[in-house]
């Protein structure tokens, strides 16, 4: 029953991000998109650690906005300076994501 | 066991914070997709980025002009319920109605007439003369104004007090229509009157005609159901006429 809530707190994210029709600038939807890549990151992390049961909460959290907030910092200063760190951030996410997935699957198999 | 238990349910606090922050993130992205969405690395996009997402925004644009409309019906028909009803509300929403149809919130059909102004074929020399201008157009409007019309509207855009006619390039724009010829302007209320004021002789049609201008201007025809929209792009809708 308990397990339901995070599931529920997403549908109730989107609901609110839906409904109150935010429009964000042009500039700030790349960081945007590269702070939802390291949330996501963030998310299969912690389903990993879960699995492999040495989850922390407290790491999480943290985990989740330090790296979410730093991701989009760091893609702003990249633009600001010209280096394409958003591309980074892209490609570094990208394998991370797919690292945890391959873990997670892994775990799931039980091998 | 009691430790293990707060353990649980702390964590299952966390994925619920998380998720629904991820959540709204995502949703505001989509909002973003939408709108012609972004590519990642967006520090210089180009002309084919931005010209698909400027017909996204104008496509959302109509979308919501759509809802405007929706709901202004809805209202109208709201307010003619509280109308029917009587008593003070009913005054209010008379006077209401009556503001709204001077400040051009409300679409009108009623009386009225109709002029078409079409501009002339050039024939070398002077382009200039045979287009329709700002001051043409105007010069309409404020005689029908003059003689008693509630409502006017050039072609599909509604003359409110706070409507601009100038001229950009060969076009007109009126309000934030840009309108191109033949410019059709109807106006509602007292046909007659309207139309003896247009005709008069050496009155703004005759002028439009005359002086080598080659503008093709139609007589004002009396028409018994005159439909003008309501005015677009008005600073708010809604209860508040404005």
């Amino acid at each position: 029953m308990v397990v339901a809530l995070p599931f529920l707190g997403l549908f109730v994210g989107l609901a609110v991000g839906l409904a109150v029709n935010v429009h964000l600038p042009a500039t700030f939807a790349a960081y945007l998109s590269v702070a939802i890549l390291a949330a996501l990151d963030s998310v299969f992390g912690g389903l990993r650690a879960g699995l492999q049961g040495n989850f922390e909460y407290r790491v999480f959290l943290s985990g989740f906005f330090v790296n979410t907030l730093l991701a989009a910092l760091l893609a702003f200063i990249g633009a600001v300076l010209g280096v394409d760190l958003a591309l980074a951030a892209v490609v570094a996410f990208g394998v991370r994501i797919f690292n945890n997935l391959a873990e997670i699957r892994h775990r799931l198999l039980g091998s | 066991m009691r430790m293990a238990d707060r353990a649980r349910r702390r964590s299952v606090l966390a994925w619920t914070a998380v998720t629904t922050v991820l959540g709204a993130m995502m949703a505001v992205q989509y909002h973003d997709v939408l709108l012609g969405g972004t590519a990642i690395w967006t520090a210089l996009p180009g002309v084919g980025t931005v010209q698909s997402r400027l017909s996204a925004v104008q496509a959302y644009n109509r979308s919501l002009r759509d809802r405007i409309t929706r709901l202004d019906g809805q209202m109208a028909a709201l307010q003619a319920h509280t109308v029917a009803r009587g008593g003070e509300a009913a005054r209010l929403a008379q006077r209401l109605h009556s503001d709204r149809v001077l400040t051009g919130a409300t679409a009108l059909v009623g009386p009225g007439v109709v002029v078409t102004i079409n501009d002339g074929r050039a024939r070398g020399a002077n382009l200039e003369q045979f287009l329709t201008h700002d001051w043409d157009l105007r010069s309409v409007i404020n005689e029908l104004f003059l003689a008693g019309a509630d409502a006017v509207a050039v072609n599909n855009a509604r003359i409110t007090s706070t409507t601009g006619v100038f001229c950009i390039g060969p076009l007109v724009r009126v309000g934030t229509d840009r309108l191109g010829p033949p410019f059709v302007v109807r106006a509602i209320g007292d046909p007659t009157l309207l139309r003896d004021a247009l005709a008069l002789p050496g009155g703004v049609l005759d002028a439009l005609r005359s002086a080598n201008r080659g503008l093709d201007v139609s007589r004002p025809f009396i028409r018994a159901q005159v439909a003008i929209p309501a005015a677009a792009g008005r600073p708010r809708s809604g209860g508040a006429v404005g």
